[in-house]
């Protein structure tokens, strides 16, 4: 035996048994893992904090001030949750690599590119001089998780997966908390990749062809729009200006008049698009392609819509999900805050929940709030409105663990950073992301809002980004009916563009990339008042599931938006629509829905080609009765949605995929069945049906059945196939991967249900595999309330610890797959001692 | 027929033997250092081997290397203790139960280890009387 070899075996028995050390090791986990009642010194406080964990893992803070309130809530959540807000904060800082190796360069030089550490920067040292009092409580909040780093390192106390990778936890700062708010921000913004992958598409196979299958605005179904109407809003429209909607929305908008890129350009320009593609891919936290799958539901219904009085709110955000969960179940009290709901380990306060009159939730609402530009360079300049500029340059290393850090040097124009540069190119990336932003100060403003009109003005004052759509509801023992209300608070850019007869408007995001030279660059943003809102429809209700927010009227047009199919919103829209007395039962029942409408326009095509099969074929033969039978569920014990979905599989792949992934971009944006449903009743001999509809539907059902009788079998008799083994769950399953990611501490896989279009969502992105890409992606809280006091209910996909030898761990993850809710209802500080269901008491003592 | 010699006195080492255990243990939990238990364990095996059997030197280096990381591992709750011990286990495709004892199997194995080489040590150094080479092992 070798003396290398020798000395290597006893470095890994020394690294073994250091990890299993019981006062050091891995098990130092079981020895923190259970809460108990507690006396902590923490001399920073002012006053004593009492925290209290109740059976579901919520964190109850009761405080007497609000410094002392958030220093608790960043001492708890750091106990809970150190390695997750450590871990999204280095990603968004572009240092993973120093935790993770070489294998995180992509990620952290994605960050790098988009800005985030010189605008994280920024806002940690303009807080104070915004609005110092925020200043202050976020300062209590980084105080308050550096104490617990302080207390866990010296009783080595970090949790387990500090331990698995190695590393040590770094000092927190309000510079970690705004990265992470950076992480949060990406992950919802519209405009960074999309006008890419549409010019790319494009060029591939045609504007015409592109624009069908993505029209601007949709043609192809009816389109549940947020704001009720053909989209005047506050009084403006387009047809005050002159200009006809319909004609606006079919004109070609990758022409060169809208974005100042010749279509040989643009062509010429593919590779330039696909290098910026890759360099804003994060593998590991934010997808910013466009069938990332993320998106989110959200409904209101005013008191006279409801069975109780009152006005009623659901929310479910759909982000990826992991162990542990990426939000923290929370209640802050001190004399002038008192809020439940959910916040997010790294930021202070709360961000989807309800305090004593208000409720509120969070989706995303697709439009544009990230403009993409094509540069034109020579060496270091770069050439605007005629005259060349020297490039600004930032100076960015990124630490390496175990080997020497990477350096590059990013280049800037005014329109922002570039993202990636081919020859005299490059692309360059405006966003409001890129400089300081005080959604952190609009969170806490608008926990602490007492009307829609005050949390309004919160969002007026201080929410540029995302773009997001606000619900909210408002409701009190002296109007208990009260108020509903929808806003899209994002400060979208605007880009005055002059239409091929010559009129004006200004609209919101491209359709491709602009011309970064000049005559595109953003001319202001769109007033807060002339956003899209609403307040007490007449309707009764109002829903966000991610569909175009206005009709086609609306005075700035969405040109560069990226709408959600819309299916989730068709089925929550009929719903309201249909039921006038909605209660707590029946709005959790709706957050169950796994009703995919789109099914239900596409399966009679699929049903029609069957039955042209089956003289033929006894596995068409015997799927003819399931999809006879067919109601657009997607449970997951339905046969007919198997069927339903690899046909449609078989179908996209051949007639989008295949196309579209040889032009060598992935993420592409996914095909929707509205509108090949809309093509096969309306042009079924499209470009992209070689052959006419009924052919291509005819070889994907054949390639589906074959698919699915090769693997889930056909029972004994192959003249009579026997398929009532073909369920939805044996094909369609979830699983939970861990932050760390470390297999064994992931859960599932589950059978689920569900797929994207069901509001129950659970997508996959992959449609080519068997069995289905394990679903990632969904629900990634659910929160059921009234405003104000009344009942509340949420339910987390995991628990509020992410030690995985904590009871908490997973412990909703059985609720959360099985629809079910824990309590959220605020416990008025009136009450007096917290009344029931208290599993730990911290007190923490000056 | 030769004449019976002065007894062994053996309570002192028993004695110190489980000094020397509660140490071992308690040393790896306070300091937290595996290694620490190690030389104890040899000390235990090789006195032990040399004061009383030459088969003790193995029996008790492992013993005490097994309880010096037994014993901290038994103090933690019990619940979360199983609770890791499976979720780390199944990572390494193991049992849950044996993957909790591994680190105790492995520092009894390194005592063994030591306490044999010690024992040898001294042996090396104090080599037996005619006496201890004719009383059978």
């Amino acid at each position: 035996m070798s003396v290398a070899l020798l000395v290597g075996a006893s470095v890994v028995l020394q690294g073994s048994l250091a990890l299993l050390a019981p006062g050091t090791g891995v098990w130092t986990d079981a020895a923190t893992a259970s809460w108990g009642n507690e006396t902590i010194v923490l001399p920073a406080l002012e006053h004593p904090v009492t925290v209290i964990r109740d059976g579901s893992g919520t964190v109850h803070i009761y405080a007497q001030d609000d410094p002392d309130l958030f220093y608790a809530q960043g001492y708890t959540q750091a106990s809970d949750r150190l390695f997750q807000m450590e871990v999204e904060s280095l990603s968004a800082q572009g240092n993973l690599s120093s935790w993770l190796g070489p294998s995180a360069l992509a990620s952290d030089e994605m960050y790098r590119y988009l800005g985030v550490p010189q605008a994280a920067a920024a806002m940690a040292a303009g807080v104070a001089a915004e609005d110092p009092s925020v200043a202050q409580d976020m300062n209590a909040y980084v105080a308050g998780v550096n104490a617990y780093i302080d207390w866990a390192e010296a009783h080595h106390a970090l949790s387990l997966a500090f331990k698995v990778l190695g590393v040590q936890p770094y000092r927190w700062s309000l510079f970690a908390s705004f990265c992470f708010d950076r992480l949060m921000v990406i992950g919802q913004t519209t405009g960074f990749t999309e006008p890419l992958y549409a010019a790319v598409e494009a060029a591939g196979v045609g504007d015409a062809a592109f624009n069908q299958l993505f029209p601007i605005y949709p043609q192809y179904s009816q389109n549940f729009t947020v704001l009720p109407g053909n989209g005047t809003d506050n009084g403006n429209s387009l047809a005050d200006e002159g200009i006809s909607a319909s004609d606006l929305f079919s004109l070609d908008w990758f022409g060169s008049w809208a974005t100042g890129l010749s279509d040989a350009l643009n062509a010429s320009l593919v590779p330039l698009y696909r290098d910026a593609i890759a360099n804003l891919s994060d593998p590991y936290l934010a997808d910013l392609s466009p069938s990332s799958g993320v998106g989110s539901n959200s409904w209101v219904v005013a008191a006279n819509h409801s069975s109780t009085g009152t006005p009623l709110l659901a929310n479910d955000p759909h982000l990826p999900i992991m162990l542990p969960s990426l939000w923290v179940s929370t209640q802050l009290v001190s004399p002038d805050f008192d809020v439940e709901g959910w916040s997010l380990a790294g930021l202070l306060g709360v961000l989807i929940g309800h305090n004593d009159q208000l409720a509120w939730g969070l989706t995303n609402s697709e439009g544009a709030t990230a403009l993409d530009y094509v540069e034109t360079l020579q060496g270091d300049s770069y050439l605007q409105n005629g005259t060349w500029h020297p490039l600004s340059w930032t100076n960015e290393s990124i630490r390496v663990a175990g080997r020497a850090p990477v350096a590059f040097d990013l280049a800037w124009t005014d329109n922002g950073p570039i993202v990636a540069r081919v020859g005299d190119y490059g692309l360059s990336v405006r966003w409001a992301g890129t400089g300081a932003t005080w959604e952190a100060i609009a969170e806490l403003d608008f926990d602490r809002a007492q009307s829609i009109p005050q949390f309004f003005q919160a969002l007026a004052d201080d929410w540029s980004i995302p773009n997001l759509n606000a619900v909210v509801a408002q409701s009190n023992a002296s109007d208990p009916a009260g108020h509903i209300a929808w806003v899209v608070p994002a400060r979208f850019p605007l880009v005055a563009e002059t239409l091929p007869d010559g009129q004006h408007v200004d609209v919101i995001g491209s359709r491709g990339p602009l011309n970064g030279s000049g005559g595109y660059e953003p001319v202001g943003t769109v007033p807060f008042d002339q956003l899209p809102q609403v307040e007490d429809p007449a309707q009764g209700y109002l829903f966000a599931p991610n569909q175009p927010t206005v009709g086609p009227e609306y005075a700035y047009p969405f040109i560069g938006s990226w709408w959600d199919s819309g299916g989730r919103a068709h089925t929550i829209g009929v719903y309201l629509q249909n039921h006038t007395t909605m209660s707590m039962a029946s709005m959790e029942g709706l957050q169950a829905n796994v009703t995919d409408s789109w099914s239900l326009a596409l399966a009679p095509s699929l049903l029609q080609t069957l039955e042209a099969l089956a003289p033929a074929s006894p596995l068409a033969q015997a799927a003819v009765p399931y999809l006879e039978a067919f109601n657009g569920s997607f449970d997951v014990g339905s046969v007919a949605a198997t069927i339903y979905t690899y046909w449609w599989n078989a179908l996209v792949t051949a007639t989008y995929d295949a196309p579209v992934s040889a032009l060598g971009i992935s993420g592409a944006p996914s095909a929707f069945p509205s509108a090949y449903a809309w093509l096969a009743a309306n042009d079924p001999d499209s470009s992209w049906f070689p052959g006419g509809f009924a052919h291509a539907s005819t070889l994907a059902a054949l390639a589906a059945l074959d698919l699915l009788a090769a693997h889930l079998g056909i029972g004994p008799t192959p003249s009579a196939p026997n398929l009532s083994g073909w369920t939805w769950g044996r094909v369609h399953t979830f699983v939970l991967p861990s932050l760390t990611g470390v297999s064994s501490l992931a859960a599932g896989p589950y059978p689920e249900w569900g797929d994207s279009y069901t509001p129950s969502v659970a997508p996959f992105t992959d449609n080519s595999t068997f069995p289905l890409q394990e679903v990632a992606i969904g629900s990634s809280l659910r929160f059921v309330t009234e405003p104000g006091l009344g009942p509340s209910v949420g339910v987390l996909p995991g628990g509020a610890s992410e030690d995985p030898a904590s009871a908490y761990y997973d412990d909703l993850l059985p609720l959360w797959l099985d629809h079910q809710y824990v309590s959220m209802t605020i416990v008025p500080t009136s009450a007096g001692p917290f009344p029931e269901g208290v599993v730990s008491t911290w007190t923490l003592q000056p | 027929m030769t004449e019976p010699g002065p007894r062994p006195r053996r309570g002192p080492l028993v004695v110190a033997a489980g000094v020397l255990v509660a140490a071992s243990a308690a040393v790896a939990y306070l300091v937290a250092a595996w290694w620490s238990i190690v030389p104890l364990a040899a000390v235990l095996g090789g006195l032990a081997g040399i004061g009383l059997r030459w088969y003790l030197a193995p029996v008790v280096g492992f013993l005490s290397g097994f309880a010096g990381w037994a014993v901290p591992l038994l103090l933690l709750p019990a619940e979360p203790r199983t609770k890791l011990a499976d979720v780390l286990g199944a990572a390494e495709g193991l049992s849950g139960p044996f993957f909790l004892w591994l680190g105790p199997l492995l520092i009894g194995l390194l005592g063994l280890l030591a306490g044999c080489a010690l024992f040898c040590a001294l042996r090396l150094v104090r080599p037996p009387t005619a006496r201890e080479a004719s009383t059978p092992a």
